[in-house]
Order: C-alpha cells, then structure tokens, then sequence
C-alpha cells in the first residue's frame, strides 16, 4: 500500500495514452493497462486519428501537403547539399566545439554512422550482424550505401522525393552495389513491406518529417523482424517536466518558424518517442541526448551557404531551398537554447520464443 | 490525472474480468484552465466511454454532464462543448486513487 503512484503528468497529447501506459506499467508492474475498446469505436478511432494526433496539419489536405512539399523540398535541394556536403544527409558527430573544414565534416557524419550503430548495440559478429536493412527517409541513399558495404547486407531505402531514389540507385549504380541496394518513392507511414522483413530497422534524421508519429513507430515496428534493432536519430524539443503541459509560447512560436521552412510537422520529444516504443513492448529501449556532440554542425552548414558556391548553388536550386537556407539560424537558435534536442532512441523487437 | 486518461485505464489485475472502469477516490482535486478546442473534442468523443466520464465527473464534484450520451448532433452545441470539454481536460485529480472495480486494489495518486 502506498508503494506504488501513477504519474499525473501528460506532457503532450501526441502518444498521451502510451505516456499513461508506459508510466503505469513501470510503476505498478502491468497492473493497470488501456482498456479494450469496441470495435466500432476502434473503427472510428483510425478513420479520425490523423485529426487528433497530427496536431499542426489539418486531417487529409494537410498531410498529402505536407508530403508534397517534403517532396518539393528535397528534390529541389537534393543536388546542392551533395554537391557541398557529399551523399550523407545528416549531422556529424564531432568530439568538442572545433571549427573543422568540409572534409571534416564528412568524417564526422561517418562518425554519426558508427556511433549510432556501437550506441543501439549492433554486432559486427557475422552470424548476429543485419543482413537485411531498411532505410526509412533514406536521402540520396548514403546510410543504405554505407551500411550495405559495411555489413554485406541487402539494403532498402524509402523516401518521398522521386530525385533523390533517383540519384540514389544511380550512385549505388556507380559504386557497384546495384545488387545490394534498391530505392524507391514510398511513403514512411505506409511502407510497402510485408511484416517482420529487416533486421535492422533504420532512420537517421527523417523522423521529423512525420506528421504521424504513432503510425510512424507502428511502421517501424512493423516492418521489423523478432529481434531486429529499430534505430531512430532525429530532431526532437526538450522533454516536458511533470508540471507542464506544453511547451511555451516563444518556444512554439521558434519551432513554427523552422517548420514552415523545413516542412516539419508538429515537434515532439524523445520521451514521447520512448513512450510509444514501449507501447509496442520492445526491449531494450535506450534513449540518449547528443545535441552537445552535433553543436558545430549546423554554423558549418550556415558558412558552407555562404561561400560562393553556397550562394550560387541555392540561387539555382529555388525558392524552397533558399527558405531552408534562411532558417539556419533559427536551428542555431534552438539548440543553443536548449529547445531543440538531437535524439537517438534505440530499442529490440523481441526474438520469437520457442 | 485528467478524466480524459481515467477514462482510457482498466486494471489488469489478475482474474479480473471487468477491471473498467477505475473508481475514484477523490482527496484532492483541482480545476486547471484548458485552452478550448472543439476539434479535438469532437474526435476524442468516440473514444470516450460516457456513462464512466458521468460518474467520474461527479465524484470530482463536476455534475453538469448529460446522463444520457449524446447523439451527434450535441457535438454542434458550444454549450454542450464546454462543459464536455471542463469535464475532461480541465478537472483533475491531484490525490487520492483509483480503486479496481472487483478487487478494491487501490492504486493511489499523487503529484509527481
């Protein structure tokens, strides 16, 4: 008596019910749970959840949008960052707040790559290493590329805009992995998968795309065979304290900002990411903060955009790129005052027993 | 604890068979202002089981709520929003517990 509580927090109402759940088993030990609903208010439920839980977008209109000008976006800017920054389109890990130089930088995202991998625990071991990958919102495909080499494994990569599956078979063409790699236009909410497929499950920086971050897990989980690693590195705010319920005005007011340019739906944080996770009883949930070793990034990118060929290439590629170019500094902003947080939430699919 | 999450939990003690929904036992409660939003009302009301929001409203005190679940045409009422929309969000149970229907297990309620 006495030895157990419940949490009376709900910090947001993207996977409120999964907080609920998630707190309530830890602390009382599977004695309380969601209640089973009747079928045909599960029914309703799915026809009405992008409304509730997309909580920036109107439902329908506002996500197919929102797509398209993911798409836009990223078909337009595509060619400009590899030409500036190579096929990786993610952040590098760096050791401390040095100012590096481009090469650097590459080497760092590599970096990112294999810190990534050693932080979610994927063995090297040739009998326990992934041999089959997904990559979800894979860019231009250098993750797939690398992973595939590195491991031997058959990857796939999904992405919204047509030009960078494109580009990416095209590279994987050139580096004669076109056996070992494919890509195609799909949409993460949606992956055109069977059930339990890939082993290792990967999303590196496209987690904040998704306007549906319940539906974005569930894919995840999904696709993922028993005992697969589901690794998800992504752009998240700071977590809530149990006294809040969102996040303040000025705080929503700057992430606004970033999402018109960048074409993100509503933030969430990683504690909302883990709740979700332990929804689907996956084991093995680690969640970590690397903002402090991703800080030079972002002023790299901003002094990259300012060299001549920063400048020239942004005034080729369009009016979408330029926008994003313009929200940099906002980016900036929003790390140095601890609301934007780099996340990586890593977690297992149980392995099938007996 | 708002009603909005008393109304999504069940026990799952074991061998019960009907652990929905949770009794209250309220020893602290508060009323915490809730930017209205219809939209989102309009959407959790499927959800909502509403003979368990009546009768929780009520031991919060809240007596305002329709016996009857409405049809959808109350979802249209602004009137029937707000006193929806007070009994969900905005009530809340800063201490005390929920109490297993069949057991009488008690899961008490603090602030975190």
């Amino acid at each position: 008596m006495g030895s157990t509580s419940l949490f009376t927090c709900e910090p947001s109402f993207l996977g409120f019910q999964n907080k609920l759940l998630s707190t309530t088993t830890c602390e009382t030990g599977s004695l309380i749970r969601l209640r089973q609903r009747n079928p045909t208010s599960i029914h309703i439920r799915q026809r009405r959840r992008r409304g509730v839980m997309a909580a920036a977008a109107a439902p329908g209109a506002g996500m197919e949008g929102l797509k398209k000008g993911i798409a836009e976006l990223y078909d337009e800017s595509s060619g400009m960052w590899e030409d500036i920054w190579g096929d990786h389109m993610h952040h590098g890990f760096y050791d401390s707040n040095v100012t590096s130089s481009i090469s650097d930088h590459r080497s760092a995202q590599i970096r990112m790559i294999e810190e990534t991998l050693r932080f979610a625990g994927v063995s090297e071991d040739p009998i326990k290493k992934p041999m089959a990958i997904v990559d979800v919102g894979c860019g231009i495909g250098g993750s797939s590329r690398y992973l595939a080499r590195k491991y031997g494994a058959k990857c796939q990569g999904i992405t919204l805009s047509p030009v960078q599956a494109q580009r990416a078979q095209s590279l994987a063409s050139a580096q004669g992995l076109a056996d070992k790699v494919s890509f195609q236009v799909a949409d993460a909410l949606n992956q055109p998968f069977p059930d339990g497929q890939f082993d290792l499950v990967w999303s590196m920086e496209s987690g904040e795309h998704m306007p549906d971050k319940t539906k974005f897990v569930s894919e995840l989980v999904r696709v993922a065979a028993p005992g697969a690693f589901i690794i998800i590195v992504t752009w998240c705010h700071r977590d809530l304290s149990p006294s809040e319920d969102s996040l303040q005005p000025e705080e929503k007011n700057l992430l606004n900002k970033i999402c018109d340019s960048y074409y993100l739906p509503a933030w969430c944080s990683s504690a909302d990411y883990v709740n979700l996770l332990q929804s689907h009883s996956l084991q093995d949930i680690k969640v970590a903060d690397w903002s402090e070793y991703v800080a030079p990034f972002w002023p790299a990118v901003i002094r990259s955009a300012l060299t001549w060929k920063g400048i020239t290439s942004l005034l080729r590629s369009g009016w979408k790129s330029i926008k994003g170019a313009l929200a940099m500094p906002l980016m900036v902003e929003g790390y140095k005052k601890n609301l934007i947080k780099f996340a990586i939430i890593t977690c297992r699919k149980p392995e099938l027993i007996g | 604890m708002r009603l909005l999450t008393h109304n999504m939990l069940s026990s799952n003690i074991k061998g019960v068979s009907n652990g929905f929904p949770l009794r209250l036992d309220v020893e602290n409660s508060v009323s915490k202002e809730v930017e209205f939003n219809p939209d989102f009302l309009r959407n959790m009301f499927s959800k909502i089981d509403w003979k368990a929001l009546v009768d929780a409203a009520r031991s919060m005190g809240y007596a305002e709520l329709p016996e009857e679940a409405p049809d959808s045409s109350m979802l249209d009422s602004d009137e029937f929003l707000k006193k929806f929309h007070h009994a969900l969000l905005e009530l809340h149970l800063d201490e005390g517990a929920l109490i297993c229907p069949e057991t009488g297990r008690r899961f008490p309620v603090n602030k975190a």
